[in-house]
Parts: structure tokens; sequence; C-alpha cells
């Protein structure tokens, strides 16, 4: 099977908000168990994909699934004076977008 | 009876009769958070027991409001009490009675999607004395497809 190619940072923006605005965003029982791992809520996440960017070097591709899974980056402003950095990495197929894990920048130092 | 346990919310649901699909090799949850969301904020508001931390972030997270925002709002001096409240998701806020209530009774009037009823000022007298956080919610997976 040929690799599939990469979206641009447009068209992985493009294809989140329309999954978003279709309601066709959906977790994965991996991110489910991270983000409760690290407090990290289902409106933390939207807000991310509402409002991140594409953080391309951090994409990668699962040659395992043939597919690419998108980083978005965000910092969530938590209150006044405290913001929490968030990144949650998305896989975009036909039916809209999955989100696969996500990670607290400020907890997960390797990242 | 099949169920799956979500705390993706912030705060444990249990689904009844779970459908998954796999996507993009990873095994999903195939409900509609939107309506989740809404299923459980109905839930949590009427809940017959004290909040936990993890709801009130939920219901924070719910009205779209920020730690500060959501302070001012529900009349408490400052943001730190809500944070210490959801540095605990799992535990009792141990705030009192009178204040749990009119936290449900304010984030009801923001939320838009309820309405202050009779039943819902009845619950005072039911969280009064409520001594602890209550059981898991839970939602069958027809109703959020």
């Amino acid at each position: 099977m040929a690799k599939p190619a990469k979206l641009s940072k447009e068209e992985v923006r493009g294809y989140i908000q329309a999954a978003m605005s279709e309601g066709k965003i959906v977790l994965s029982k991996h991110a489910d168990k991270r983000m409760s791992e690290r407090n990290i809520s289902w409106f933390e996440v939207i807000e991310v994909l509402r409002s991140g960017h594409n953080e391309q070097r951090k994409d990668q591709f699962k040659k395992e699934f043939s597919c690419w899974t998108y980083s978005i980056r965000h910092d969530i402003k938590i209150s006044d004076d405290e913001k929490r950095r968030l990144r949650i990495p998305v896989a975009i197929d036909d039916d809209g977008a999955i989100v696969v894990s996500a990670i607290d920048l400020d907890q997960d130092d390797s990242f | 009876m099949e169920t799956y346990e979500t705390r993706a919310l912030g705060f444990p649901i249990i689904v009844i009769n779970p459908k998954f699909k796999v996507r993009a090799g990873q095994k999903t949850l195939d409900i509609n958070f939107k309506l989740l969301s809404e299923k459980a904020f109905k839930a949590v508001i009427m809940k017959p027991a004290r909040l936990t931390g993890g709801e009130i972030k939920f219901m924070r997270g719910f009205l779209g409001l920020n730690q500060s925002e959501f302070a001012n709002v529900m009349g408490l001096k400052g943001h730190s009490q809500v944070s210490k409240w959801e540095s605990k998701p799992d535990a009792m806020t141990m705030m009192s009675s009178h204040q749990d209530f009119t936290i449900r009774l304010q984030a009801t009037k923001l939320s838009k999607i309820m309405k202050v009823t009779n039943k819902l000022t009845d619950l005072f007298n039911v969280i009064r004395d409520a001594d602890n956080s209550g059981a898991s919610i839970e939602i069958d997976a027809k109703d959020v497809a």
C-alpha cells in the first residue's frame, strides 16, 4: 500500500474544523486513558483543536496503520494567571478526526 | 450488560452497551461527545449527592469558562478555590451545601439547556443531608449515538 500524502497545515486545520462543526471528533481508548491520568478534559481537548496550530515537526507516520497523526499544540488559559501547555495528536479519516492521545507538556517533559 | 467507564469529561461516566470502532488503528468509542456532555451536565446538576472536584471542572468546561471567570460568576473570592477543587477530581469539594446548591443553580441558568424547576430547588434538601459524592453517572450509549 502506498504511503498516504501528508496533509498541509491548512488542510489539517480545515479537516479538524469541519469535523468539529459536524460533531465528528471521537476519542481513542488510549486517549481516554491518558486524559484521565493527566486530568485533561474533553473541553480542553476541544479548545486545543479549535484554537491550536499544527506542530508539523511532531507529526508522525504510523507505518503499521498506514496513517499520519498530526500534532495540535495550544496553551489553554486556565485562569487569569495560569496556562496549560497541551499537545493533542489526532488522526484524520473519511469520518472525521480521532483524538489519539493527550499530552501535558509540563508533566510529560520527555515530549 | 457491557459497560465502559470513560473519564473524558473529568469524572467517571459509565457508558452502557458501548460501541467501538477501529479507526486509524485505534479502538475508538463510537459516541457523540456533545450529546454525552449535555446528558452528563443534566445528570450532574440533578445528582442527589455532593459535587466532586472533577464535576466542578466539567461544569466549568461545559460553560466555557476559565477558573477566574467561573469564580466570578459563582460569587467566589478568587480562582484559587476552584483550582483546589479541580486538583482532586475524585474528592468531594467539602464546600457548604448552600454553596454547592448555588453553583448548580447558577450553572443551570448559564447553561441554556436546562431551566430552574421545582425539582431542582427541591434538590437542596437532598444535597444538604448528603455526606458523600454518590455513585458514577450511567448513560446508555444509544442515547448519545
